[in-house]
């Protein structure tokens, strides 16, 4: 059949481009890759963030939902189990569910000092439910349902069966049939393991006030309920609820209905699923995966597409005359933008192919790195196509958008003035020549130098590409510093003891006392901790009261728990008033000098007024201090503490974690170097692992910027390069001119990376600052030096592979070329 | 009877063939040629006739196929390409069709960039002022017309008093006056420096201007003639 002149169809004219496409790309296929890298590099963890993202998002909510998880919380005292009929009849309620929660001490075979153990009891409908008509449809069972991973569940009524958390077993290397030694409530308690758990309350498993989790040293476990009312004396009783709401009901009017029931039971306030420790810890991370989502994958596909733009507009200029020919044939403006068009858009389309295939293995490989912290029944990844999906559309239109203007220029050509040579660019004297004069720089310098200030634009863009890279490893190396700066102040100036005692019960001055007489105590600094809801205007915070000491008992300064003021010196509590930490004043509103209610939670429910006297620089929770001597004013009574700081005998240490443990008044002891210890294992695990992710990038962003520059820059001074050859520079010397002005790029470029790099650490600190913790920002000269480092590396290295084509260049055929 | 000048060049046997896919283009065939110190020599011959290619084997920017070239008592043939290198720097000044000025420097930093390279050169000035362009020192490229770029390049060529000046179709791309212009500063410098002066072009009337005037055909040359007598660049018309 015919089907009419090639022309007319356009079948010929696009083939044939597209061979012409085709063969130029191999040709060029290096730059192309290099291109495709960066692009891919973006992304990679643009799939790799919104994948796990959207992983955990469906995790979360699937476990949340399936495992019924509360929607409030609250903890109290002691209460009849009559109560929770009440409760359940607060508008809104869906089901109501009373535990029984406690801590114990343990003794943990190969752990030196004693663990905490968090035990709950177990529903006991696990076989019978407590569903009340019209609760919304819910299916019947418990609240917080445990997920059971292997083994069993304890028999009803057997005094030391348990269930322990997965985290605790794993960490332990304990299994089922592994038994533990307790003291709960003061008495020695046997723990069988029979089953290993998971519970969507303890997705993050960390104690309050830690900022990673401690495994070893702290775990969760679920038994019978009657085991544990007979074990905490709560036979018939609760010290624990939780909520589960009706579809759309208002949080805030149940947490207030529930405050009151519970007040005369020494409630200390309820408090929603945003506040529950575990899914704050969780949600914080799916927020702060978002930001890293969207902003570095931004900024590696703006390099991507300035770099397509410069290669494009290169390639244009080099086809002057084979443009100025295809419109003499008939091609229009478009047929040929859409041939050069599809340059940027093969490149993408490579690049998005494996940054999808790449991101998707990487977000399963940072799931994995997850669940050792996030703990879900089941965490098998799979790759999320509309992720993969919205970032080839968003690749695919920053590589247009960095090629439409390039290839503005193809539309504009006249065919009769592409016929012409290129007319030399032109240039200027001007002020900055003065300054060469005046240095006496050599003739190469000032044609380096000049080529640079001629062009501000290319040369600003170039330096900002390249400047990226320098951002990227910036970024790697300031998450390093700052958990090291987290650490410092955690360890190193506020928590300056040994161990951390907190005693079962209020104690009075006697037993610290009988602390300091223990053999291996050098020094003990005791204080009050008191649940209290602070209240200025109308925001209002939960938070403990810690009441510290004024002086020791031989008049000295506290030594074992100190304050820093925001510019990091160290302060004393001044009396009569509150010390904020400075998150706390933030989300307070308040300033030193101002007062705020105070509403204790607990025992006589005393609500006054007091100043805030200072702030206190902290990263991690959001506390509030005071002399202990005016915290007992406030509270009308005696001295007492809740704990003690202890300073030891490090030889004696053995023997003491066996006294203590032995000691009924005692609840839990935490260790200072068992902590640091754990986190450091933790942040070396995982940092390297992020680290090494993180300089790949960096390196791919940096090779790719530095590579195409330099081969561009090469093309450009091809010609003037092969003249300056001819008449008699040497090899190094011609090569000199070259890597000077890569490497005076990159001079440029790494100050003004350091600035993109502060501007994004400091965007991460703003991103990832929440009540828990807030990552400081701290850019030491490691992390600076590192990343200049890094940038040079990688422009010598693309230097010298381009410096190649130098020894290999045609002398002749860069002379004929009239441009 | 005086000495005749010495032998700069000494051509024997030159052979070059450039492979082209699957073909091979015999560019030059077996060519023997001398040319003595201080002569002005035009290569005459269509495209493709080969002449480049021995313009550019004479200035060390390639190697033969077969044959020998020496300069004086240097083998060009088996030089290292850091002695090319060398040899250029010291002996050869280039004259090219399309000017190859830098662009983003002026025409006296055009000029410095091979005055710096040797030590025996006159300053850009001196050799601004020869072609009659002290006045423009300070002008850059895209400032100049094609002749003034031209005549800086010859500027640039001769600042470091090289003994052999080799100028590929130095007019091909400038129209007659300039042209004329231009042939005028190539002339002036053989004359008044004694530089052995290859020029090659296809235009014939060029040759009036020669001691020497060489026809190439085919990678060979057919015809070696000296002209009675070298006119003066006023006398020449094309």
């Amino acid at each position: 059949m015919n089907r009419g002149p090639a022309w007319w169809h356009g079948g010929l004219s696009t083939r044939t481009l597209d061979r012409k496409l085709y063969r130029e790309m191999r040709d060029s296929a290096l730059p192309c890759l290099a291109i495709a890298a960066v692009i891919a590099a973006g992304v990679a963890v643009f799939v790799m963030a919104l994948s796990t993202l959207a992983f955990l998002n469906e995790s979360r909510d699937a476990y949340y939902e399936r495992n019924r998880f509360a929607d409030v919380f609250a903890s109290l005292r002691r209460a009849p189990q009559d109560l929770v009929a009440e409760i359940e009849r607060i508008p809104g309620v869906a089901v109501a569910e009373s535990r029984v929660v406690g801590e114990v001490t343990l003794e943990v075979p190969g752990l030196a000092e004693p663990a905490t153990g968090r035990m709950i009891s177990l529903s006991e409908d696990r076989h019978q439910v407590a569903s009340r008509p019209g609760s919304g449809g819910l299916p019947p069972g418990g609240l917080n349902r445990v997920h059971l991973v292997r083994g069993r569940w304890p028999d009803r009524d057997a005094a030391d069966e348990v269930i322990a958390g997965l985290a605790f077993v794993v960490a332990n290397n304990l299994d089922l049939g592994s038994e533990l030694r307790g003291v709960i409530h003061g008495r020695q308690q046997r723990l069988r393991i029979v089953g290993v758990g998971l519970s969507p309350e303890y997705v993050f498993q960390i104690r309050s006030g830690d900022f990673l989790p401690d495994d070893r040293r702290f775990g969760v476990f679920w038994a019978p309920r009657r085991q544990l009312e007979a074990a905490f004396d709560l036979q018939s009783a609760f010290n624990d609820i939780s909520l589960r709401l009706v579809g759309g009901t208002q949080v805030r009017p149940v947490i207030a209905s529930l405050d009151r029931l519970l007040r005369p039971y020494g409630g200390i306030g309820a408090y929603g699923r945003e506040d529950q420790l575990s899914a704050r810890f969780l949600d914080d991370e799916i927020r702060q995966l978002r930001a890293t989502g969207l902003i570095v994958p931004l900024i590696f596909l703006a390099v991507a597409a300035f770099l397509l733009h410069l290669v494009l507009a290169r390639r244009i200029d080099l086809q002057r005359e084979a443009i100025a020919t295809l419109k003499a044939f008939g091609y229009s403006g478009f047929e040929i933008s859409r041939h050069f068009l599809k340059f940027a858009l093969v490149v993408s389309i490579v690049g998005a192919a494996v940054g999808g295939v790449g991101g998707s293995w990487l977000a399963a490989e940072l799931c994995q790195l997850y669940s050792g912290f996030f703990r879900f029944p089941s965490f098998d990844f799979r790759p999320y196509p509309q992720v993969i999906g919205a970032a080839v559309f968003i690749s695919l239109a920053a590589a247009s958008a960095g090629a439409i203007f390039a290839v503005r220029r193809v539309v504009r050509l006249q065919p009769a003035e592409a016929m012409r040579p290129a007319v030399p660019p032109r240039y200027h004297r001007g002020l900055v020549d003065l300054l060469w004069g005046w240095l006496r720089l050599p003739t190469p310098a000032v044609m380096v130098l000049r080529r640079l200030v001629r062009r501000p634009l290319a040369t600003g863009f170039s330096a900002v590409g390249i400047g990226s890279a320098t951002a990227v490893l910036m970024v790697s190396g300031f998450a390093v510093a700052a958990v090291e700066e987290m650490i410092d102040m955690q360890f190193a100036v506020t928590q300056r003891q040994d161990l951390r005692i907190t005693f079962r019960e209020t104690s009075a001055s006697p037993s610290i006392q009988e602390l300091r007489n223990l053999e291996g105590v050098l020094r003990v600094e005791s204080f009050r901790a008191i649940p209290v809801r602070l209240l200025h205007g109308h925001r209002e915070r939960r938070v403990s009261i810690l009441g510290l000491e004024e002086e020791t008992a031989l008049g000295g300064r506290p030594e074992l728990f100190r304050l820093v003021d925001t510019d990091g010196q160290s302060i004393s509590l001044p009396p009569g008033g509150l010390v904020l930490s400075d998150k706390l004043a933030e989300l307070l509103d308040v300033r030193p000098g101002q007062a705020v209610w105070v509403e204790v939670l607990i025992d006589r429910r005393q609500r006054f007024r007091v100043p805030v006297v200072g702030l206190a620089k902290e990263y991690v929770g959001t506390n509030a201090y005071a002399q202990r001597a005016t915290l007992h004013r406030w509270l009308q009574e005696g001295r007492r503490a809740d704990g003690a700081f202890l300073a030891i005998d490090s030889e004696r240490e053995s023997a003491l974690y066996d006294a203590l443990r032995e000691y009924p008044m005692v609840l839990a002891v935490s260790s200072r170097s068992a902590a640091l210890e754990a986190i450091r294992g933790t942040v070396r695990e995982n940092q390297a692992k992020m680290q090494g992710f993180q300089a790949f990038f960096a390196g791919i962003i940096a090779l790719g910027v530095v590579y195409n520059m330099a081969r561009l820059t090469l093309a450009e001074q091809r010609r003037e390069l092969a003249t300056m050859r001819v008449i008699g520079f040497s090899r190094s010397e011609v090569s000199a001119i070259f890597l000077g002005e890569v490497l005076t790029v990159t001079a440029i470029a790494i100050p003004l990376g350091w600035m993109i790099g502060a501007g994004l650490c400091f965007g991460m600190v703003k991103a990832f600052e929440s009540e828990l913790y807030r990552i400081p920002f701290v850019i030491g000269p490691r992390s600076l030096i590192l990343s200049a480092w890094g940038t040079g590396l990688a422009a010598v290295a693309s230097g010298l592979v381009v410096r190649r084509s130098i020894d290999r260049l045609d002398l002749i055929s860069a002379l004929q070329d009239s441009r | 009877m005086s000495q005749p000048p010495e032998v700069v060049f000494s051509v024997t046997g030159l052979s070059k063939d450039y492979p082209l896919g699957d073909l091979v283009v015999r560019a030059l065939r077996g060519v023997d040629l001398e040319i003595r110190a201080g002569e002005f020599v035009v290569i005459l011959g269509p495209s493709g006739s080969g002449k480049s290619t021995l313009l550019n084997l004479l200035g060390g920017l390639d190697v033969p196929t077969a044959g020998t070239i020496r300069h004086r008592d240097q083998d060009l043939t088996t030089a290292t390409p850091r002695q090319l290198t060398w040899y250029r720097r010291r002996w050869v000044g280039f004259v090219f069709q399309f000017y190859n000025l830098i662009p983003s420097l002026t025409a006296g930093e055009n000029v410095s960039l091979v005055t710096e390279l040797s030590p025996d050169s006159m300053s850009a000035v001196e050799a601004l002022r020869l072609v009659d362009l002290a006045d423009r020192i300070d002008s850059f490229p895209s400032q100049l017309s094609g002749g003034q770029q031209q005549r800086v390049a010859i500027a640039r060529a001769i600042a470091k008093r090289p003994e052999v000046l080799l100028c590929d179709e130095p007019t091909g791309a400038l129209d007659v006056g300039t042209g004329i212009g231009v042939l005028g500063a190539i002339e002036g410098v053989n004359r008044q420096f004694g530089t052995t002066t290859v020029v090659i072009t296809h235009n014939v009337a060029i040759g009036g201007l020669a001691d020497r005037v060489l026809t190439m055909r085919d990678g060979r040359i057919v015809e070696d003639v000296r002209p009675p007598r070298r006119l003066s660049v006023r006398e020449l018309t094309w």
